[in-house]
Parts: C-alpha cells; structure tokens; sequence
C-alpha cells in the first residue's frame, strides 16, 4: 500500500469515482481549517457549524461538478467563503431591520467556539499568554472584512497569493495589497503587545 | 535582482522554506541589500509569531454525526423523489415489466431441469454488477419503510472514528444528485 498521504484532488477524483471514504478524509482534513475561517469571518460559532455542515454538504452534492483544473482548496474555500459573506449579509440586513444593538463582537460572543482541547485545557497556559490570545483574536475581528478574510486566508490559513485570489475573485495584486493593509493596521492596533 | 514588490510575495513561501534554492539565495541577498524589506520582514516576523497565538476554534463533537445524518437525509430524499419521479415508460408498462420478469423467474425456478442449458444468460439481467458500490436499493428500502428510517445506512464518519478498517460507504454513483449551486 502506498504510505504516501493522497492530495487533495486524488481524494475528490476518488470521491467522484464512488469511494465515499475519499470524503471522510476530505472533511477530516478541511473542518478545522474551515471552521476557523467560517467562524472569524461570521463570529458566530452556531452558525459558523451550520455554514461548515453546509460546505461539506455542498462538496458531497456538486462532487461531479468539480475539475481538476481548479486547485480543490480554493473550490473548497470559495463555497465557504461564499456561504459566510451571504450569512454576513443576511445578519446584517436582519440587524438593521430589527435595530438591534451590541450584538454580533466577536470578543464579546456568547456562543463562543470550542478552541483546539490542548490550548484551551491548558492549566499552564498562563494569563499573559490567553491575554495575548484574546487581544489577537480581538483585532483580527475588528478588521474590515476585506481585510480580515485576507489576513485570515494568507497569514493564519497559510494559502498563497493565488489560491486566495481565486477565492476572493479578486486580482492579485489586490490580494497582495489587502494582505499588506490589513498587516499594517494589525501591527498598528497590536502595538502594545510587541 | 527581485524587486521590493516580489519580496514581498514571497516573503511566506521563503520563510516556510519552501521556495527554490535559486529564488530562496536572491531573497536573501536583496532582505541584506534592501532597508524597506528588511523592515518588512522585521514588522511580518513579528505580526506573524502574534498571530501564533490566535485561537485554533474546532467544531462541536457532533459535528461528524451531524454532517453525516444530513448527508443520509439528502440521499434518502434522492431516492424517493427518484423512485416518485416519471420515468421514460409509463408506470403500467413498468409494472407489467416487472410483473412478467417476476413470473419468469418463477418460472425459471419452478422447471429447473428445462433450463439448465443456459443457466446465465438470464442470470446476468438479475445478478447485481461485481461493484464495491451497494447502490441505493438497500437505501429506497429503508426509505419507503419509515420505521427503520433511523437505521444507518454506514456510519462512515463515526466508523472512521471507531475503527480503522471500516466499512466501504455506499455511494450512488449513478444517480446524480441535484446540486443546489455550489458557486
Ligand atoms: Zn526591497
């Protein structure tokens, strides 16, 4: 057997060829990842789940509609990202409607998501450092969107400038510029922690 | 020589060593030459070790069994509307196929001894193709008889946790589902 782990497209051409373990894998692979996307960019943790329940479903119904042209991350990561700039919308039209205020921080979500077990468990993890986590978190929520998702996807996700520019639809150059300009304001805003 | 602009895009590629050695020998050369870029990777290096600290969020534990009793319900729905939706003959015509196939292999059961000759000639129209793919009949069973409705078809996604040698997952591969858009 070959010990060598599949790519990510070798895994979806298994999958459109029937072998659903192929897809196991694929959402072993990509809910982590995608849920800390679909969180940061929502900052809500029930329908940051809902959102990664609907990619993966999404992933198994248009399987077919998938070519190998197209890296699979950035297939992946456009339809969650898609989902979530809609929810955001949605939210933001709904908030408007009902004038409702003070709700939807990042920092101060009620429903927040479970952080990875060994960080969040951590008796030894000290104050400064959950300080310096929450700060972190903190700012990178307040980011404009089109800073956020770029600084999320380059910085955090580690995708390149490519990948993220098929995913935003957005040249490259704008990627590279969003990535800078959000940095910078990041840097700005975390100045105190440095 | 690399200009500022490429630096700059391949700063993450160069830090996660990933570049190749020739481009990797010029970004160092220019991160010496260049102040700009070195205040750039000063200022990245750092933002990039805070954003070390940022929260790595994970789903719930029953994300996996959620995810994997939507995707049972949306096949299920698949099939039943496959099983309800006009085919290319009208419905009498299929049910008198299916009633005359069901006397044949009565037949064929009753009077062996006059058949034996050409034992697979008739075989290979009942016998399910060599496939790893159960294909959704089980499914449309357990579809149309709701009380079992809750009985898994295969519990990939939990398998996979229980056990490493799990089961094969039964696709349908030849009906395709009905995309609600993925893009
Ligand atoms: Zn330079």
């Amino acid at each position: 057997m070959n010990s060598q782990p599949l790519s990510d497209e070798d895994l979806i051409r298994n999958f459109q060829n029937g072998d659903a373990q192929a897809f196991d894998e694929i959402v072993a692979r990509y809910r982590i990842p995608l849920y800390n996307f679909i969180y940061r960019i929502l900052g809500d943790a029930v329908f940051a789940e809902d959102l990664l329940q609907e990619t993966f479903i999404r992933i198994w119904t248009n399987r077919h509609s998938y070519r190998a042209i197209a890296k699979f991350s950035t297939w992946i990561y456009t339809i969650a990202g898609n989902l979530a700039k809609s929810e955001l919308r949605r939210k933001k039209v709904h908030r408007w409607l009902s004038l409702s205020i003070g709700s939807g921080s990042f920092a101060d979500d009620k429903s927040r998501a479970l952080e990875i077990a060994d960080e969040e468990a951590d008796p030894t993890l000290d104050y400064e450092r959950k300080n310096i986590k929450q700060r972190v978190d903190k700012e990178i929520s307040r980011l404009p969107l089109v800073f956020k998702e770029a600084i999320i996807l380059r910085d955090i996700q580690e995708l390149s400038y490519e990948e993220i520019s098929i995913i935003l639809k957005i040249p490259l150059g704008t990627v590279k510029s969003r990535v800078n300009r959000g940095r910078a304001r990041l840097q700005k805003r975390l100045t105190d922690l440095r | 020589m690399l200009s500022c602009e490429h630096f700059e895009q391949n700063w993450t590629t160069w830090k996660a060593a990933k570049l190749a050695p020739v481009i990797a020998d010029e970004m160092l050369a220019h991160s010496l030459e260049c102040a700009h870029c070195r205040h750039y990777t000063a200022e990245t290096d750092e933002l990039r070790t805070l954003l070390e600290h940022s929260s790595l969020y994970q789903p719930s534990a029953e994300f996996a069994a959620n995810l994997e009793q939507a995707i049972l319900d949306i096949r299920r729905r698949d099939v039943a509307r496959s099983m309800r939706a006009p085919g290319l003959f009208p419905r009498w015509a299929v049910l008198s196929a299916g009633l005359a196939t069901g006397l044949a292999i009565g037949l064929m059961l009753l009077l062996p001894g006059e058949i034996d000759e050409q034992p697979n000639s008739n075989l290979a129209a009942v016998t399910p193709p060599p496939t790893a793919f159960v294909p959704d009949e089980r499914l449309a069973e357990q579809t149309a008889s709701s009380q079992r409705a809750d009985e898994p078809v295969k519990d990939t996604l939990r398998a996979r946790q229980d056990t490493a040698v799990s089961p094969p997952f039964e696709v349908n591969q030849r009906s395709r589902m009905v995309s609600s858009g993925g893009r």
